[in-house]
């Protein structure tokens, strides 16, 4: 057995991280120069959730129309300029934000604020190309469904959520889709791009005066409405008062997507910590935990199998997930289950708790160790309404947590009984099976073909 | 809408996604001199630094027992990546032994002479390692992970150790290929995709191992044993077809004590002889329908080309980019604006021997995958007799300029691209030299390339429809 070396926690020296929050359009930059680019991101703090209830799909719709065509620039002219500039611009909607991605050549920098501004402050979303993204995002809905674990996590979102805005998935629903008119993407633009709901956030070889003089001339563009702001941060999700099974119908699977979970906990809980660490014992993404030994390592049973928490302005979920062989689906369900069940009732053993503990504070520092990582934290600061540098203080909010409060946290958070489940497979191989595994009558299992929207 | 993100069918891994090769056979007469000399000698560097890009240079040392170590110091972060690169991959494999490369990548992470099973992460996890991880391509097998700067000496004694020291037992090794028989599931057999990409390289490639999908068949996978496994281990893991890639805020000086005190003690080996036929000139176009569990109808097009090392390389890529490297491109004009497909993508071309460029794309909904391939086809021809605009060119050196710059934003980003070019080619001074002669490509050499590569009877297609 070889010696462990000295466990020690690393830091980050002095970064030169510019913040001007007095602009009317928050902005963080963050100069490096070790190459010649730029990352810039804008990001608005509304996205899926936000999304209309007969309009789902609309915020990434909106998003995605923005880059196809401005009161000065063609689609073509846009996707021409960006490719010269050596530039990308992709969106990436997610459910409580919108943020439009950005990489260019540090050369090529004044040429590509003046291109993306236009694209914030200008768009006029030309009917011909509504026509056509509908078309290409109503195809890329329905060619998901042949994508697995993509198609299993649209199902499980809003099978876990029940109606939740957390549960709306980001591409949307092709009726709602085929549905939407240019007015109604004019409207929900105008209601989330004003100042307040927009965020600057970047690195790279550029100096962070020129990037906030570039977010003032866009506050410029788009000030605040009179009144209150149209985006509304959502209500809390409410847990499930009793176990659900959804088995997700889909022909000739030798293989199954599988989920646990419930309701989650907000990063400032008190009690999130505690069960963060927990976690990481249980499923956390390490090899060393308990889902990934007892599934993957001893028994070989899936290539992975994790816990996990996606976190929101509100709890949003904690799951665990596993992929399976057909063949085994049963078992591993019987068994995650009770695993469940004796995580619940008999906690942690000191030296996981241990183990746990020092080696997440341990890596902590690599949660912000590149200019990338840093740009990624203040984004998930700032559309999640954290403190400033809270994804800096995980290691310190770890180090004073005791097993006592890991192990009230879970008795207190973990419910089994109430856990929804979900399959993706072929019912006709596995429905009564998994019946018995969860101990529930065959008829409480709902069925839906893969194909519903 | 983001591009589809193919790369991970590129390569596989033991941890999340699988991968493969280098051509480790590179002189066995050479290994065996070697071997005779090892630990007596200091390791041998190379007279100045190499520079890499902007102002970082980096510095290869040989040991004796010929394991090539690369260091580049970086103090951007108090953290370094070190990666194992190992010249071995699918390619090496033998008919009937598909995927052993890949499911011996696994074993790797199992005990030791001198660590029990499971400690291996355990060590890791405790010293605050990050994305600990392996993955085997084609050409090569590597493993990788991030580190706190004061880990240095634990992580070469842990690598230092899998190295030579793996114990392959029957019990994990039947566990693990059940493991991997379920990564096979998720990313072939219950993927359209996946076995698509499986079945576009068994069409274009009739005698080359690159014919075979890196995960390995599944009937191939289930006749394997512990036996195979050790044999693969003791045949191909050794210092002579390693190079360790350090980036990260340590000193060179260090370094080379560190890895000479750990490693030099070990016995280079010769690698088992292996001749890996060409692949004949193709003649006439290969199609093959496949009937899938997809809604909507998807296609793949190959065309031949050179190994990564050829002179053709940056004008292919800068190609490559012109037809289907953004929005602007041509292909995506003609099929994405066109309302044919939802996207268009091609990969890289960086494999060790000469490989396919492939154009990959899903039909929007009700429209045909034949379709598809009639105006890709049309495209290509109109490319071929007149030469790009001069905006054209710029927009592709641009992009590919930028693409560069990115994939080196990280430690470990730069150690994969170094790691990469020292595996599959001479060095990564051909990565190097790569990115400087893309940007002397011209309109000229692009045509030139494209009529040499993109002969209609010189393709294979594969299609998938729905079942």
């Amino acid at each position: 057995m070889m010696n462990l070396n000295r466990i020690t926690r690393f830091s980050i020296g002095l970064i030169a991280l510019t913040a001007n929050v007095s602009q009317a359009i928050e902005t963080r930059f963050e100069a490096d120069t070790s190459l010649p680019m730029v990352y810039l991101n804008v990001a608005v703090k509304a996205g899926a959730a936000h999304d209309p209830l007969t309009q789902s799909g609309i915020g990434n719709f909106v998003g995605e129309m923005m880059l196809r065509g401005t009161k000065n620039r063609t689609k073509a002219q846009i996707d021409a300029t960006l490719d010269l500039l050596g530039a990308t611009l992709n969106v990436e909607t997610r459910s409580e934000a919108i943020i439009f991605r950005g990489r260019v050549l540090a050369t090529k920098l004044p040429q590509y604020m003046e291109i993306v501004e236009d694209i914030i402050t200008n768009p006029n979303f030309p009917e011909n190309e509504i026509k056509k993204l509908k078309s290409e995002i109503i195809s890329d809905i329905v060619e998901s469904r042949g994508k697995d674990a993509r198609l299993g996590k649209v199902f499980w979102d809003e099978f876990l959520f029940e109606g939740h805005p957390y549960g709306k998935p980001i591409l949307g629903k092709t009726p709602a889709l085929a549905k939407l008119k240019r007015a109604d993407l004019i409207r929900h633009y105008e209601a989330l791009f004003q100042d307040r709901n927009l965020l600057v956030v970047g690195s790279g070889s550029a100096d962070s005066a020129s990037i906030e003089n570039w977010a003032n001339r866009i506050a410029r563009n788009r000030p605040d409405s009179p009144g209150e702001n149209p985006i509304q941060i959502v209500s809390a999700p409410v847990p499930s008062l009793k176990r659900r099974v959804l088995f997700v119908n889909k022909p000739e699977r030798t293989q199954t997507q599988v989920y646990f979970g419930q309701v989650g906990v907000r990063l400032t809980d008190p009690s999130f910590f505690p069960m963060h660490i927990a976690n990481h014992v249980f499923g956390g993404g390490s090899f060393s935990a308990r889902l990934m030994t007892e599934v993957r390592v001893k028994r070989g049973w899936s290539y992975g199998a994790y816990s996990y928490f996606r976190h929101g302005i509100q709890p949003r979920s904690w799951q665990a997930y596993t992929f399976p062989a057909t063949k085994d689906t049963p078992e591993t369900i019987k068994l995650v289950d009770g695993m469940l069940q004796d995580w619940k009732v008999n906690g942690l053993k000191p030296e996981e708790f241990d183990f746990a503990k020092s080696g997440l504070i341990n890596s902590a520092g690599f949660a912000y160790n590149t200019p990338a990582k840093r740009v990624e934290n203040i984004l998930l600061e700032k559309t999640l309404r954290l403190p400033d540098g809270f994804m800096k203080t995980y290691a310190d909010r770890m180090s004073g947590v005791t097993r006592a409060q890991s192990n009230a946290a879970v008795k207190d958070f973990l419910d089994p009984e109430r856990m929804s489940v979900m399959v993706l497979g072929t019912a006709k191989d596995l429905k009564p099976k998994i019946a018995t595994s969860l101990k529930v009558p065959e008829n409480e299992i709902r069925v839906v073909p893969f194909s519903k929207e | 809408m983001k591009p589809i993100n193919h790369s991970e069918q590129r390569s596989i891994s033991s941890r999340f996604r699988p991968s493969v090769n280098i051509h480790g056979m590179l002189a066995t007469t050479l290994i065996l001199l070697l071997s005779a000399c090892a630990t007596s000698s200091p390791a041998k560097k190379e007279n100045s630094k190499i520079p890499f890009f902007g102002s970082m240079a980096v510095e290869r040392f040989t040991l004796p027992n010929g394991l090539k170590l690369i260091v580049l110091e970086d103090a951007s972060s108090p953290t370094f990546a070190y990666q194992t690169w190992f010249r071995v991959g699918s390619r090496d494999e033998n008919v009937g032994y598909t995927g052993l490369a890949h499911l011996f990548e696994h074993m790797m992470f199992k005990g030791t002479k001198n660590l029990p099973e499971g400690q291996l992460d355990r060590v890791l996890e405790q010293a605050g390692a990050e994305g600990e991880n392996a993955f085997t391509s084609r050409d090569y097998t590597a493993y990788v992970q991030e580190l706190p700067k004061d880990k240095l000496d634990l992580i070469v004694k842990l690598e230092s150790d899998r190295m030579v020291n793996l114990i392959v037992n029957e019990k994990s090794f039947k566990t693990e290929r059940e493991v991997v028989q379920n990564e096979r599931r998720f990313r072939n057999e219950n993927s359209p995709d996946g076995l698509m990409y499986q079945e576009i390289f068994g069409v274009a490639f009739n005698t080359h191992s690159y014919r075979w999908p890196v995960i390995g068949y599944e009937a191939d996978l289930a006749r394997m044993s512990a036996k195979d496994a050790e044999e693969f281990y003791r045949s191909y893991y050794a210092p002579n077809h390693a190079t360790v890639v350090v980036v990260g805020d340590v000193k060179s000086a260090d370094v080379l004590a560190a890895v000479t005190k750990a490693y030099g003690k070990l016995e280079a080996k010769a690698t088992p002889e292996k001749k890996i036929p060409a692949e004949p000139p193709q003649t006439a176009p290969r199609h093959k329908t496949m009937k899938l569990n997809t809604q909507v109808e998807k296609i793949m097009v190959a065309y031949p080309v050179p190994e990564v090392t050829h002179a053709d390389i940056p004008a292919l890529e800068v190609m490559r980019t012109v037809l289907a490297g953004g929005k602007s491109s041509r292909l995506s004009r003609a099929l994405v604006d066109g309302g044919i497909t939802t996207s268009i993508d091609t990969f890289d071309l960086d494999d060790k021997d000469p490989s396919i460029l492939i154009f990959i794309a899903n039909m929007q909904r009700g429209k045909r995958a034949a379709n598809a391939e009639r105006i890709l086809l049309r495209e290509i021809e109109s490319f071929k007799n007149t030469l790009v605009s001069p905006a054209e060119l710029e927009r592709a050196k641009n992009s590919l300029q930028a693409a560069f710059y990115d994939s080196l934003s990280s430690p470990s980003g730069r150690a994969n691209f170094i790691g990469h070019f020292e595996t599959v080619a001479t060095g990564l001074e051909t990565g190097v030299n790569l990115f400087s002669k893309i940007g002397n490509v011209t309109a000229a050499e692009i045509q030139t390339v494209a009529r040499k590569y993109l002969k209609p009877d010189a393709r294979s297609v594969v299609t998938g429809v729905q079942k």
